[in-house]
């Protein structure tokens, strides 16, 4: 892992912000989007670089539902079952990936490639059901989507970039 | 009523489906930034907060708290800094609305928000984004920078004197950040938990300073207002919720979307049958949520309802987001309460103890009854603790589960009862 790129990051979110306490939860997300998750080498650099205490960080990363301590997968599926979504088959996209990959979900498949977990409304009701991959929005997408992301994801072509 | 809608034409979803049109060229060539030079050049702070209250626009973030009053409460002559904090924490289930203003109007947002700011002398805003909308983050980011780049951010800003910085922060997943003080405990670092109020934000805001906290789509409204004046305005929607508003449509519906209409110009069952083309293929609704997942639930007998705050408030539900949610017969009323609450007690922040312990306990409840466990014990239950919530916590969330379930335990009694039943006949 490149340090010094993640700290040169760091110090330009804390640059962008009037205060170190409000550069926290995007240096955070600098971290989330180096390692995957909260990598306590990150936190400690952030808590360096912004001066606030490792368990102050770790006290707010707790509340937000994108900072986890613990590794995801390389690919992570977030999807929403809420109302919309769970009328357009959500659950059955829970089920589908937990047969598929053949874990729970929080748990990561033993390649390191996937993980998933239910997740709220992402605002996508006009095409449901929806999910994200990392910070990607997926919509309408049925069990054969999955199939074919995870078969790309697998190869190496699953291109993330690629949102309205 | 009658739908006779053809001559109007959107204002803020005007450009929806032109991503081509998100450009700072494609905004001037729509006349975009001319309601900034009038605001700057033309009028005084006093005109801008009076040409705002004149056209009666109200918070469309859900509160519907009249925006004009909203900035009349900054103490101008405070020496401390100012703060226009713009909510793009677009988190109610069902909402997507500000996602498409944003997505093919990034302009139209930051122009309103710095007439906010000029209203009431504001240097610096923030524009809080829900991490879910990282692509719209995107947009925002890139529009915020070309603004910057065209002299319509920063110092000096069209060499009026007034300068301004705007930032783009991403949340990161918590539903409540989207209650205004949770979202500035947000920013400041902090676990997003509600504030008790008062102090209100206008006066103790961000790091306790003064602060507006606006909706996407209230803002957007504000460059037509100070171009066009508040008269232009009114001639959409009721004296009481004046202007156009964007409706999310989804659930069981044929063609889910937003559209926009004036306020009060239609009515829920019109939305519903010849907008978004009736229920989904072979099925038949029971309800809907009018405004997001946190307004009672409606059955169908009670559609005809004009969809503006008032009319809304008087069946004791509300327009809220705006979010249209229709729910049909292919699941069971109880899954779709349990899910419903299921989403509360997620989101519940913990620092109210009624709504901290209250909503999972309704969840396990529902559960409960969901596998066919339940006694008549429980649905007693549920009928106690949500009174015990209602009330009783700092921010709406508690307050809503337990009035969105009591709305489905009051329009559904029997499918609840049904649920029971075999317990009773065991014991008999």
């Amino acid at each position: 892992m490149d340090l010094k790129d993640l700290r040169q990051r760091i110090e330009r979110v804390k640059a962008m912000f009037p205060k170190a306490h409000t550069a926290l939860i995007q240096a955070l997300h600098e971290v989330r989007w180096t390692y995957g998750y909260l990598h306590p080498e990150g936190i400690r650099l952030v808590s360096e670089v912004l001066g606030i205490g490792e368990g102050e960080i770790r006290d707010v990363a707790s509340f937000y539902q994108y900072f986890k301590f613990t590794p995801l997968g390389k690919y992570h599926f977030r999807i929403c079952t809420n109302i919309t979504c769970m009328i357009h088959g959500a659950y059955d996209l829970m089920a589908h990936l937990k047969n598929r990959l053949g874990i729970e979900p929080g748990q990561v498949t033993e390649d390191g490639l996937f993980s998933y977990e239910e997740f709220e409304c992402i605002g996508c009701g006009d095409r449901p059901p929806a999910i994200l991959i990392n910070d990607t929005r997926v919509e309408g997408v049925t069990t054969d989507t999955l199939d074919d992301l995870i078969e790309r994801a697998k190869k190496g072509d699953l291109d993330l970039s690629t949102n309205p | 009523m009658t739908l006779d809608l053809k001559d109007f034409q959107p204002v803020l979803l005007r450009n929806q489906g032109k991503p081509e049109a998100r450009s700072l060229q494609a905004y001037l060539e729509q006349g975009g930034y001319q309601a900034l030079r009038k605001a700057l050049f033309e009028m005084s702070e006093d005109d801008i907060i009076q040409e705002v209250m004149a056209s009666g626009l109200r918070g469309r973030g859900g509160a519907g708290f009249p925006t004009g009053l909203k900035w009349s409460f900054v103490p101008r002559e405070s020496v401390r800094p100012k703060y226009i904090v713009v909510n793009f924490d677009e988190g109610e289930p069902g909402t997507f609305k500000d996602r498409d203003i944003v997505r093919f109007d990034p302009h139209l947002v930051i122009e309103g928000t710095l007439i906010a700011a000029r209203a009431v002398l504001s240097e610096e805003s923030f524009i809080y984004v829900r991490a879910e909308y990282y692509a719209e983050y995107q947009i925002l980011k890139k529009a915020v920078e070309e603004a910057y780049a065209q002299g319509y951010l920063g110092k000096n800003i069209l060499g009026s004197h007034f300068r301004h910085e705007m930032h783009v922060f991403l949340g990161a997943g918590a539903y409540i950040c989207g209650e205004e003080t949770a979202l500035l405990e947000s920013l400041e670092g902090k676990q997003g938990q509600p504030r008790l109020r008062p102090p209100y934000p206008a006066v103790a805001g961000l790091y306790s300073c003064p602060t507006i906290v606006n909706n996407v789509e209230t803002l957007a409204n504000v460059p037509f207002i100070i171009q066009h004046g508040s008269q232009w305005f009114r001639q959409y929607g009721t004296e009481q919720s004046p202007g156009t508003k964007i409706f999310s449509v989804s659930g069981s519906v044929k063609r889910p979307g937003n559209y926009e209409f004036p306020m009060g110009s239609l009515t829920l069952r019109q939305l519903l049958e010849e907008v978004a083309g009736g229920p989904l293929e072979g099925r038949k609704w029971i309800a809907a949520f009018p405004g997001g997942l946190s307004a009672p639930i409606l059955t169908p007998d009670e559609w005809d309802i004009p969809l503006d705050f008032e009319s809304l408030a008087q069946a004791k539900t509300m327009l809220g987001s705006g979010a249209v949610i229709a729910l049909d017969d292919s699941m069971p009323v109880v899954t779709y309460a349990r899910r419903m609450i299921q989403f509360f007690a997620h989101e519940s922040c913990g620092k109210c103890t009624p709504c901290r312990e209250g909503t999972p306990w309704l969840l396990q409840i529902l559960q409960k009854l969901e596998r066919g466990e339940g006694t008549r014990h429980d649905l007693e239950l549920l009928q106690r603790v949500t009174h015990g919530i209602r009330g009783q916590t700092l921010c709406p969330l508690g307050d809503s589960a337990a009035a969105v379930l009591q709305s489905f335990m009051n329009k559904f009694p029997e499918a609840f009862e049904r649920l029971v039943q075999p317990t009773t006949v065991a014991t008999s």
